[in-house]
């Protein structure tokens, strides 16, 4: 187990690394040239433009940049905002937390309306419980999460006063936009736990447990459901990206102050550093939460050790 | 002599029934059959309808002003009310519907070209070409798409549609790459692969002629999926203010513009996420009825 963790992270060295000089190169051959995008800012001429163009460095060759660049990301240098001149690290850290609170309570409200809605339409395949848990996961995944967004605003906020309209900090504020997160996402879930319970509870296997006496419930929870969660987690952990694309969204409509509502900002601003840091750590992210998953299925599957063992 | 013509008439006509039922057939039989995908076809089939019929079916000029007609609900006169420009809003959504369908396929395309270029030649010669090709692909794969697409825009500095479609293709190639290259892996072992080899087709053209066959239903299938959430990621990024500009009848910048008003005038924001909602839906169900009746042919295969 450990020897399999050990082989994973190492796989991921490389790509983190392909990571970083992708987000390099997407800013280095952008049209964009900071220096004279400063210069418009603070309305220096073209000879205080070009001063600046050396001083930071981008008439140096190619090579010369990327290096500087791995340097100054080494030592933890995601560079400055152009617009508040505060570092880009501090500018995501204090964002970090709104935006993993959304993420998080998202997620859990996905997995538990999934997991409950494709076991039951599993259990009683072909019943009316399954066709409409199948058609309210094919609204869910259909569904734009903006506007889903704002359709919840104008019932539960602006009608019925049930809950704040906007902003951020306690629980009542986290209600909707993470209603909002979780149902979009509960869609795919709940397709999946249902084709996969489907397919395992079939097994001869089951009908073994069956035969030998044991209660339903058992044989569910205990046999066909260890099977059945193996592609949900493949699902989940795909679906880790969408996940972060929706917070982005439901954040600004929300108007909640995490790394969605930077990210917007700074691509409207044309605030680069901030643009980049933030792909960069989100991709991180990602490929960090892969890794997990892909170990959480060493864990539970134990041929999948095994075959990479050999 | 009588007797066996008789019974070769027989025998073709039985030939000539069993005959028809070509794969194709099959599928669409099989296809038909699910209820969900004659729904999802039927939505498509209204989707491009309204399209192309947009001049005939919108009452109005879809950026016309009427400053006179703010924020009406819907009537007679305006099916859908109108917008705080008093623009008509079912003119508008009808004349989206040519914006969204037009985004959708022409995104899918490019990623599905390139992909096909990519996964074909990596996955028909293999070796350290596939792997370096693959791994390149592998780190795209590695950005979550929203934000990719999102920071490809950002770097780029140019906010428009045509941005917000090409961004939406960058983020996609990988996965078609992939899914092609998966499918080639398994159709190069095959004997007939071989054969045309051995009597010196080209490279190209078996390529061409003899793989990319195998690889077109599981291509097709991701497509129709693909649309859907390209449409979707579109209206998406032109609500965030990265995409359509206005004055354009897009669904999502709709609800941008409109999104400040929706309490005194809900429909400005319902009827949108609605087409949209729609849309997706359909492509949706298709995707998913052709994938169902594609599916035993490729367990036979």
């Amino acid at each position: 187990m450990t020897r399999y963790i050990g082989q994973r992270l190492l796989s991921v060295i490389p790509t983190a690394l392909g990571v970083a000089v992708i987000v390099f190169c997407l800013m280095y051959f952008s049209p964009y040239d900071p220096a004279e995008n400063m210069g418009n800012m603070y309305h220096l001429n073209a000879e205080q433009i070009q001063n600046l163009r050396l001083e930071m460095g981008l008439d140096r060759p190619f090579l010369v940049q990327l290096g500087n660049w791995f340097a100054h990301l080494a030592v933890g240098d995601l560079g400055s905002s152009y617009v508040q001149r505060l570092p880009v690290l501090d500018m995501i850290g204090a964002r970090l937390g709104t935006t993993l609170e959304l993420a998080l309570a998202g997620m859990l409200i996905a997995i538990i309306i999934g997991l409950v809605t494709g076991v039951m339409a599993a259990l009683k395949e072909n019943s009316i419980w399954d066709t409409g848990a199948m058609i309210l996961a094919l609204f869910g995944s259909a569904m734009p999460d903006f506007w889903l967004a704002l359709m919840m605003i104008y019932l539960f906020a602006l009608n019925l006063h049930w809950l704040p309209i906007l902003g951020q900090g306690d629980l009542k504020h986290l209600i909707m936009p993470a209603i909002v997160v979780g149902l979009t996402e509960a869609g795919v879930i709940a397709r999946t736990v249902r084709s996969s319970l489907l397919e395992v509870i079939h097994e001869d296997y089951i009908r073994t447990a069956r035969a030998k006496g044991l209660r339903e419930r058992t044989i569910i929870a205990r046999h066909a459901m260890r099977n059945a969660l193996i592609p949900t987690i493949t699902i989940i952990g795909i679906n880790l990206g969408a996940v972060l694309g929706g917070v982005v969204v439901v954040e600004i409509v929300f108007a909640r102050e995490g790394i969605g509502r930077l990210v917007v900002d700074s691509v409207l601003t044309a605030d680069m550093p901030v643009v980049q840091g933030v792909v960069l750590l989100g991709s991180l992210v990602f490929i960090f939460v892969n890794l997990f998953v892909d170990v959480l299925y060493a864990v539970m599957d134990p041929r999948i050790r095994i075959s990479s063992g050999n | 002599m009588t007797s066996t013509s008789t019974s070769q008439t027989i025998n073709n006509s039985q030939a000539s029934t069993r005959k028809p039922t070509s794969w194709r057939q099959i599928v669409l039989r099989q296809f038909l059959r699910n209820r969900g995908a004659t729904i999802g076809a039927v939505l498509v089939l209204l989707v491009v309808l309204v399209a192309i019929l947009a001049p005939m079916l919108a009452p109005y000029n879809p950026i016309e002003m009427h400053p006179k007609d703010r924020l009406r609900p819907p009537s007679a006169q305006y099916w859908m009310g109108t917008d705080h420009y008093g623009r008509d809003i079912f003119s508008r959504i009808v004349y989206g519907s040519r914006i969204s369908l037009q985004v959708g396929i022409l995104a899918n395309l490019f990623s599905v070209i390139l992909g096909m270029v990519i996964g074909l030649t990596a996955g028909y010669y293999g070796g350290a070409f596939d792997g370096i090709i693959m791994r390149f692909m592998d780190m795209i794969f590695a950005f979550p798409a929203t934000l990719l697409a999102i920071s490809i825009i950002g770097l780029i500095g140019k906010r428009s549609l045509t941005w917000v479609m090409i961004a939406i293709a960058i983020v996609w190639i990988p996965m078609y790459a992939r899914l092609i290259r998966g499918s080639v892996l398994s159709a190069r072992e095959l004997p007939y692969i071989e054969a045309a080899r051995l009597i010196g087709v080209r490279d190209a053209r078996i390529m061409w002629r003899h793989i990319l066959p195998n690889v077109v239903a599981p291509v097709l299938v991701v497509v129709t999926l693909c649309i859907g959430v390209a449409i979707r990621n579109t209206a998406a990024l032109s609500f965030l203010g990265m995409g359509a500009q206005p004055p354009t009848p897009e669904w999502g910048l709709m609800l941008y513009e409109t999104k400040q008003f929706m309490r005194m005038a809900p429909w400005v924001t319902i009827f949108p996420g609605m087409a949209i909602l729609i849309t997706v839906i359909g492509f949706n169900l298709i995707g998913d009825g052709l994938r169902t009746a594609l599916d035993p042919r490729m367990k036979v295969d």
